[in-house]
């Protein structure tokens, strides 16, 4: 079976004349693996993500999604080949004039959804989705915000429920861009959970751009990445003491 | 009678009018500034067709001509033009406007269509006004309204939301905003251009100076001033922009300044409204939407 995503030679400039960004980015991604994408500042970690998903052009390299290309590399049609690709941004995204749940059903739209169904009447969804929304929402203990407007969430709710956005896709590729900032302890266990969950039972591909390893290295990520230009640490799986020495040394150190 | 014909039949032409451009501003953020030249492009189409075949181009081939013209013109604008930031898009409305406006006066001269012939509608006649505004006009405007409303209840309202309050996560989630885009674009246009078609056969001419700059500036004062993505706003834009000079007019054959200087009262009126309706009543009267100041197009 083809790694769910391969990046090979990837090579970024956002000045022709200046040295690149990324350079020589070579790396893959299989089922239901979670792995957590380390870098400083300004490494390129957000920029990788954008050009995963198309929102950047990139230089030169391949990405080949589930084995193949894509036969249009426009954003809307990457997240919506095959077996679909979704991401969260660093700031969260959302509706703000609807209600929480009203915006996760737009998550419906991406994969599986047909251009016909978005004429259907906005209160007739089925119902089995429905149902899942629900779930999740109290999978992270926020289902009471369920009819709240988003534009009237805090920080760290609005940061839950555009991660469950991404989740609730149903894309096998999820890339979560600090999906954890803001977010209480408590929910920040139950996220973690679901997240395993994801992974192990529907074998989904996460990659996570984190700035705080101690807590993921222990229980949540399987392999590492380090990013500083080009990938330095590529695919790293060890214990958590090991992988945590190997994030530090790699990416923290030589700011 | 007749008076109050012609203001009923210009307040509901104007009406729709003003809620196809709603449609276009609230739902995708399209602000189509020159919104009146899919008008003039619907009002040119009936006027030609009904000037050289009076028989043979009945009225429901007259309005598909109209709505035809005007989604195609419009998609081809859109597509060339919805990639640009929205600064770029309203000149470029506007300008589209002017051309249609060029074109009109070059071809039959400031003056425009005169003399047309109505043409009948299953057998009805409508040379009486009132019939014309029962027969043609009302069903039009309802099925307008309907379309509207009904489009505010579908899932699409919410993907456009979408479109409007992040194209980046719209992409992510699998929408082409740009379709979107295009598509009610389109949708907006074909409706002005089928006003404008009817806004001819009811007059049985046409009148270039109605897809003006000013105009234009006119009918997008009326839409703020109502309030975006509301039906009922827009009845009250098109009676800002009926009534409103009318009753004008009349107050000031009383005054000393005599009838005169209604244009230019006119003109005072929809300025100072427009500074209040933007500083202190974001939403217009009735709207459902505040005017979106700072997202551009992608």
């Amino acid at each position: 079976m083809p790694p769910l995503l391969r990046v090979s030679g990837l090579t970024f400039s956002y000045d022709p004349e200046a040295e690149p960004l990324l350079r020589g980015v070579t790396f893959e991604c299989n089922t239901g693996k979670i792995y957590g994408l380390f870098g400083n500042n300004g490494s390129g970690k957000t920029t990788l993500f954008n050009i995963i998903c198309g929102l950047t052009r990139h230089t030169a390299g391949q990405i080949d999604y589930y084995g193949g290309v894509p036969s249009s590399l426009s954003p809307s049609n990457i997240c919506s080949f095959r077996h679909g690709l979704a991401r969260t941004f660093q700031v969260p995204a959302l509706v703000d004039e609807i209600s929480v749940f009203d915006n996760l059903t737009l998550a419906r739209r991406s994969v599986g959804e047909r251009f016909c169904d978005v004429l259907h009447s906005a209160s007739r969804l089925d119902e089995k989705f429905e149902s899942q929304i629900e779930e999740y929402l109290r999978a992270v203990a926020i289902d009471p915000l369920a009819n709240k407007a988003a534009g009237s969430l805090s920080y760290g709710e609005r940061r839950l429920v555009s991660d469950l956005m991404a989740l609730l896709t149903g894309a096998q590729i999820v890339l979560m861009d600090e999906p954890f900032s803001n977010v209480d302890a408590g929910r920040l266990d139950a996220l973690k959970r679901l997240l395993r969950k994801e992974a192990r039972e529907a074998g989904k591909c996460i990659v996570i751009i984190e700035h705080s390893p101690e807590h993921l290295a222990q229980d949540l990520i399987d392999s590492v990445f380090c990013l500083r230009k080009t990938l330095v640490v590529n695919g790293f799986e060890g214990s958590p003491q090991e992988t945590l020495r190997v994030i530090n040394s790699f990416t923290y150190d030589e700011a | 009678m007749q008076l109050l014909a012609h203001i009923t039949a210009h307040l509901i032409i104007y009406s729709a009018l003003v809620l196809s451009l709603s449609f276009a501003v609230s739902k995708v953020n399209i602000w189509s500034v020159g919104h009146l030249g899919f008008f003039g492009i619907g009002s040119v189409c009936a006027a030609a067709l009904l000037a050289t075949q009076p028989t043979l181009y009945t009225f429901p081939c007259t309005v598909l001509v109209a709505a035809t013209a005007g989604a195609l013109l419009s998609a081809l604008l859109g597509f060339a033009t919805l990639r640009l930031k929205q600064d770029f898009f309203v000149i470029l409305s506007l300008a589209f406007s002017e051309v249609v406006l060029g074109v009109c006066i070059s071809w039959k001269g400031p003056a425009g269509f005169n003399n047309l012939a109505r043409p009948t509608v299953l057998g009805i006649s409508l040379e009486d006004d009132w019939v014309f505004i029962g027969v043609v006009l009302l069903p039009f405007f309802i099925a307008a309204g309907a379309v509207f409303v009904r489009f505010s209840r579908m899932r699409i309202d919410r993907v456009c939301a979408l479109i409007q309050a992040n194209e980046e996560l719209a992409m992510v989630l699998g929408v082409s905003p740009l379709y979107y885009k295009v598509g009610c674009f389109c949708l907006a246009s074909a409706t002005a251009s089928v006003w404008g078609a009817l806004a001819t056969i009811y007059a049985r001419s046409t009148d270039p100076n109605q897809i003006s700059i000013e105009s234009n500036l006119l009918l997008f004062s009326a839409l703020l001033f109502g309030g975006l993505n509301s039906l009922r706003g827009s009845i009250l834009g098109g009676l800002l922009l009926v009534v409103v000079p009318s009753l004008l007019e009349a107050t000031l054959s009383y005054s000393p300044f005599g009838g005169n200087y209604a244009a230019e009262f006119r003109q005072l009126l929809m300025g100072c409204l427009l500074i209040v309706v933007v500083r202190w009543m974001p939403k217009g009267l009735v709207g459902a939407t505040t005017l979106n100041h700072s997202r551009g197009g992608r």
